[in-house]
């Protein structure tokens, strides 16, 4: 006859499990580092056919697109031998370590993208901006002649530089790279401050301060646009940058660039009516930069 | 989207007559609207009135939208934009049904006229609930959606290839949204945690 377990070994074996179960449900929850998501307002929702578009022609077009939480980037190209042709389609998905938060392109001269940059934030925390340069492979011509299908054709390279990676901006909300390469702009989230980083290398500067115009707390986006006659202009809007959203603040910003040296000598901010009266509405007023 | 009510609409076909451009201010450019497209227009938007949606003082125009924007309301709920240079990346022209795109369009505009008739009231610009908001407005206008479908085919519609595939990439999006954790951020009472398949679809 087996002999009963003492109590006090019976009470240990409860504190065990207990303790167990306790540490287990710690442990479950603790979250690890995979789980430090951006702040929710820069996670790009499931918005339909939100994509940025760039190159556009008759014959040859591209678009981009981003999944924050999958740290994925699409870029979607369609291309067609005549303007009655069918059009084929290539689809180059690529990952990332981080999760992205926004991306903007740089055209080429041949209707295509040259260039994305993409920043995003580590789930360490760390934000980061880097310079993807794509590389296309020639239009093959195989042997016999004949034109060669964009589907049927591989994917173009891709080289990636990291130009930033820190926490001392906090979160990237927007970036937006100079048409010509001499920088790319970057708004931060938190402090509401906009950055300058000069390219190929140099020092970050800032370009605008909210303590400078405080109505930059309110701003979402920053684009880089080229007026027919004005120049080049930094546009920052309230809008969101993929799903633009009515509310209370309307108002843009715009800093003007007349010479194109790089350096923005007016700042403006401007209502609806004063957006119109201004003609800046009008498509005509801006230079196509991804033709 | 009342289903049972679209039936005596379903063929109608309206002239092209009226549309001009609006100004757009500082959330998009307006651009010409080509005849295809305000015919598109056109149609969508009355097909959407005769099935009860109020469009009246709404006026439609080509926006070449700031950002990745499919579509634009402005503050005052009385002008939607619509950049058909983004929907083309979902449906190519090329597609069976997508010329000029009407179906595509009383899609996107019952998506837009969600957002002013519900949306703004919990979910405000800039606040967490947001992004809760389209999850919500997506999923409910897919759910319609997919009853538009149906009712074209269970009633010897014209071809469904564009609004299908424009199904699939809604599904795929909010799906991979939903699992990826985006919603873990809704208070209370979350959006569906998925998009079914739309059985009319093949």
């Amino acid at each position: 006859m087996a002999r009963p377990m003492p109590r006090y070994l019976l009470t240990a074996f409860a504190l065990l499990i207990t303790a167990s179960v306790v540490l287990a449900t710690v442990f479950i929850q603790q979250p690890t580092p995979s789980d430090v998501e951006p702040p929710r307002e820069l996670i790009k929702a499931p918005i339909l056919g939100s994509v940025g578009k760039a190159a556009r022609s008759d014959l040859v077009r591209s678009w981009y697109d981003w999944d924050t939480l999958d740290k994925l980037v699409t870029v979607q190209r369609r291309e067609r031998e005549t303007t009655t042709s069918a059009w084929s389609e290539q689809v180059q998905e690529l990952t990332t370590s981080y999760f992205v938060v926004d991306v903007r392109p740089v055209c080429g001269p041949n209707h295509q993208i040259s260039e994305l940059f993409v920043t995003g934030v580590y789930p360490a925390g760390q934000s980061c901006i880097e310079r993807w340069v794509f590389t296309y492979p020639a239009t093959a011509i195989p042997v016999g002649g004949g034109y060669v299908p964009l589907a049927q054709r591989r994917f173009p390279g891709v080289s990636r530089q990291e130009i930033l990676r820190t926490s001392q901006y906090g979160h990237i909300r927007s970036i937006e790279p100079d048409p010509q390469g001499r920088f790319v702009l970057f708004l931060t989230h938190e402090q509401h401050v906009l950055y300058r980083k000069p390219l190929p290398t140099g020092d970050v500067v800032v370009e605008l301060a909210v303590a400078t115009e405080p109505y930059l707390a309110q701003m979402q986006q920053v684009i880089i646009q080229r007026h027919v006659t004005q120049g080049a202009m930094i546009h920052l809007s309230p809008a969101s940058r993929w799903h633009a959203s009515p509310g209370a603040v309307r108002d843009s910003m715009l800093m003007i660039d007349s010479t194109n040296d790089g350096v923005f000598e007016t700042r403006l901010r401007l209502t609806d009516a004063q957006w119109e009266s201004a003609g800046y509405q009008d498509t005509a007023a801006w230079v196509n930069l991804c033709p | 989207m009342s289903v049972g009510r679209l039936l005596p609409h379903l063929a109608l076909v309206f002239a092209l007559s009226g549309f001009a451009n609006a100004q757009f201010g500082s959330f998009g450019k307006s651009k010409p609207t080509a005849p295809d497209q305000a015919a598109a227009l056109t149609q969508a938007k009355n097909f959407l009135a005769a099935v009860g949606e109020n469009v009246s003082g709404t006026t439609f125009v080509n926006a070449d939208a700031i950002g990745n924007s499919p579509a634009v309301t402005s503050a005052d709920g009385n002008t939607i934009g619509i950049d058909f240079d983004r929907l083309e990346a979902v449906v190519p022209p090329s597609t069976p049904g997508a010329a000029g795109h009407p179906g595509l369009l009383v899609v996107l505009i019952y998506h837009e006229l969600q957002h002013r008739d519900h949306g703004w009231g919990s979910c405000q610009t800039g606040t967490p609930n947001d992004l809760c908001c389209e999850h919500g407005i997506t999923a409910a206008t897919a759910q319609a959606h997919c009853a538009f479908i149906t009712f074209i085919v269970d009633n010897g519609g014209g071809p469904i290839d564009a609004l299908c595939r424009m199904y699939a990439h809604v599904m795929a999006k909010y799906n991979a949204s939903v699992a990826s954790g985006a919603t873990s951020h809704c208070t209370g009472s979350g959006p569906p945690t998925s998009i079914p398949p739309c059985p009319a679809c093949p």
